[in-house]
């Protein structure tokens, strides 16, 4: 019964699924059967991790936020032209230390400004999105900037453990993967084991009843939306340190692909389902996807194609396996009434 | 007598604010405040030319929010507004290529290509039907499948390259004029006027708002709501690609990437700013907004033109105007009750 029921779950699904595509992948490429291979999924996909990790507590209180994106450029931006004119020549410490609390307090202004004013974050936050970038690109530089101080210059090769591959040389795993596990593991304990977790997955299952609980809807969507500021934040500040630039644009047009990454991963965007773990899943889902393309030698103009075909139909079997289930268990109701009524006649 | 001007006043007040809609006041008495104080700003704001621009200019902004309004109004999405008017465009685009003979083609083909480019609409909003209406999938990830997807084509068709020098007919749907009336204005005005007697005045937009405010309840009324997801979704395919359409006039070339992340974020703040909300839907408001839109677009270019990185400095005011907008509708609606 226990197997069956962890069969059953999404996140196992999608576990296998990743494993399948990176088979079938593997068969035609054997070159992405590889350590290195899986070093570079994992690096790559730790902004995004962090990204989606921030965006579920709100997506979990069924609100759709698309501002964190710009909350990621204008806190790195910002907090690297603070640095650079304050002559820092540290780490990232420094940059997380300056850019989170950026973040925290602009995702808390756009809660704030839905809460108070009882309109839908979707609304405040496409105007934000505007804003920011606007505000990141007139005030702050329109360019990119490449003038990254000591401490950052070496962050891309920054391995908790070096292997050596015949391809590609040295690689690791990149010490961004351990921050992603801790952060995690730290929003897997606040949704699982306090009282303002469980009050995420209960608004976004019935509003009325959280309320009448006696949650203050108010402040669970200002921790949601910080959390979100701070984790976006955190993503802005190493994606550019990845890169090796700061970006005034950072991460603009994917913040619908991290939305997508999540969902991937089985959170329920009218809100109320959804697990950490199924999140990492989705991200690392996109990425194999993402990257598997160009192993098999896919075209790049066919690239974003075949993206949108899978995608599609990545949604059309979850949609139809939801349904089944759906008639499945309608049928299933009805045969157990029939027998109750014929054994009581 | 006194007593029936009086119902009449009741009467005609009822009228204004169930059929024009409570927001399109606000948005009038907006745009009013805005044309003031650019005209008196701005000295070469109040001219022939510059309403001409904007009048030829707001067609396909407003064609996009008018589609996007009204999946909004179903509780959807329809994020590939741009796309299907890119991909649509870019069809009608190759087609004529395929009939020009000497930088000529005759009106009738340009018709006919113009047909196919509305019928690519037509098929696009039937997939993101189909997958909302019939497969259940959230809209803002079935759209989200669709952009990709349409994009994707669009990509892989042209190669990435522009597609550009179609011949001089094409310009007529885009820079022509009907006296003196820029035609994609004339094209908008009509689809607007269609709309809103769709949404208000037939069975169907009555079964459309049923859906909007409660799926459930019309579903048990004996509505096929899958049916009107499907076809609104169709209806927002065709406006967008009839924007495509003028796109195309107006620049005389394609390319898959026009406008995108920008008309997206412009056809939601029109929906936004039009105050559309679940089984409402007022296409005066959405004219209203789409005009505010496009004079302020116009007045920013106008008066930050010369400032270093000012259409960034438009985004951000963008963003100001829009959460300023809906606080300030908010706080009115508080107010009168």
């Amino acid at each position: 019964m226990k197997i069956k029921k962890v069969l059953n779950k999404h996140e196992t699904m999608l576990f296998l699924t990743i494993w399948i595509v990176s088979g079938v992948i593997g068969t035609f490429n054997p070159a992405f059967l590889s350590l290195a291979t899986v070093f570079e999924i994992l690096r790559g996909s730790v902004p995004y991790a962090l990204m989606g990790l921030g965006i579920l507590p709100v997506l979990l209180l069924g609100e759709v936020d698309i501002s964190f994106v710009g909350i990621a450029a204008v806190s790195s931006l910002v907090a690297h032209t603070l640095l650079r004119r304050w002559g820092y020549v540290g780490g990232l410490g420094g940059y997380v230390g300056l850019a989170m609390p950026i973040g925290v307090v602009l995702g808390v202004i756009v809660s704030l400004i839905s809460g108070f004013f009882k309109l839908p974050v979707f609304a405040v936050s496409l105007g934000f999105w505007l804003m920011l970038y606007g505000f990141n690109l007139f005030f702050i530089s329109p360019e990119m900037r490449f003038d990254l101080p000591a401490g950052l210059v070496g962050f891309y090769s920054n391995f908790l453990f070096k292997i050596r591959d015949p391809v590609v040389g040295e690689t690791g795993l990149h010490v961004g993967v351990f921050y992603v596990l801790l952060c995690a593991s730290l929003i897997w304990t606040l949704l699982r084991y306090t009282i303002y977790g469980r009050g995420f997955y209960i608004t976004g299952g019935n509003k009325e009843v959280a309320f009448r609980t006696g949650y203050n809807i108010i402040s669970l969507l200002c921790i949601a939306m910080a959390i979100n500021g701070a984790l976006a934040a955190f993503a802005g500040v190493l994606q550019c340190a990845y890169k090796r630039f700061f970006d005034p644009i950072l991460f603009r047009g994917t913040e619908l692909f991290v939305i997508a990454a999540d969902v991937i991963g089985g959170v329920s965007i009218t809100g109320g389902r959804g697990s950490v773990v199924g999140v990492l899943l989705g991200v690392i889902f996109i990425q194999v996807v993402t990257r598997g393309l160009i192993y098999l030698g896919v075209a790049p103009t066919w690239q974003q194609f075949t993206v949108g075909v899978l995608l599609t139909t990545f949604f059309v079997i979850t949609g139809l396996r939801g349904q089944i289930r759906r008639e499945f268990i309608r049928k299933l109701t009805l045969c157990v009434k029939r027998q109750g009524k014929n054994e009581e006649s | 007598m006194r007593n029936r001007s009086a119902e009449l006043k009741v009467a005609i007040k009822r009228y204004c604010l169930e059929v024009v809609g409570q927001r399109s006041f606000l948005l009038i008495g907006l745009l009013f405040v805005i044309i003031v104080v650019f005209g008196i700003t701005t000295p070469r704001f109040l001219t022939y030319s510059m309403f001409n621009v904007i009048m030829s200019q707001c067609a396909e902004i407003g064609l996009m929010g008018l589609g996007m309004s009204l999946a909004w109004m179903i509780n959807g999405v329809d994020l590939t507004v741009n796309d299907v008017a890119n991909l649509s465009a870019l069809i009608a685009a190759l087609t004529i290529q395929q009939f020009t003979h000497q930088g000529q083609i005759s009106y009738s083909l340009l018709f006919l290509s113009y047909c196919i480019a509305l019928l690519i609409g037509t098929i696009c909003g039937a997939i993101n039907g189909t997958l909302i209406g019939y497969l259940n999938i959230p809209p803002i990830l079935a759209t989200l499948g669709g952009l990709t997807l349409y994009r994707g084509i669009s990509i892989a068709i042209t190669g990435g390259k522009t597609l550009a020098g179609l011949p001089a007919n094409v310009a007529l749907i885009g820079r022509g004029t009907v006296l003196q009336v820029p035609i994609p204005f004339v094209i908008f005005v009509v689809v607007f006027i269609l709309i809103f007697i769709l949404v208000k005045y037939t069975i169907f937009g009555f079964k459309v708002q049923m859906v909007g405010i409660n799926v459930k309840a019309a579903h048990f009324s004996g509505i096929n709501y899958r049916k009107i997801i499907m076809m609104i979704y169709i209806l927002s395919g065709i406006l967008s690609a009839l924007a495509g359409i003028i796109v195309m006039g107006r620049t005389r070339s394609v390319a898959y990437e026009y406008g995108t992340q920008v008309y997206i974020v412009f056809a939601l703040l029109i929906t936004n700013l039009a105050g559309v909300s679940a089984g409402e839907h007022s296409a005066v408001a959405v004219f209203m907004a789409t005009l505010i839109l496009q004079i302020l677009s116009t007045a920013f270019y106008l008066r930050f033109m010369t400032l270093p990185g000012g259409p960034f400095f438009n985004n951000f005011l963008w963003g100001l105007f829009l959460v300023t907008i809906l606080i300030l509708a908010q706080i009115l609606k508080r107010l009168r009750q």
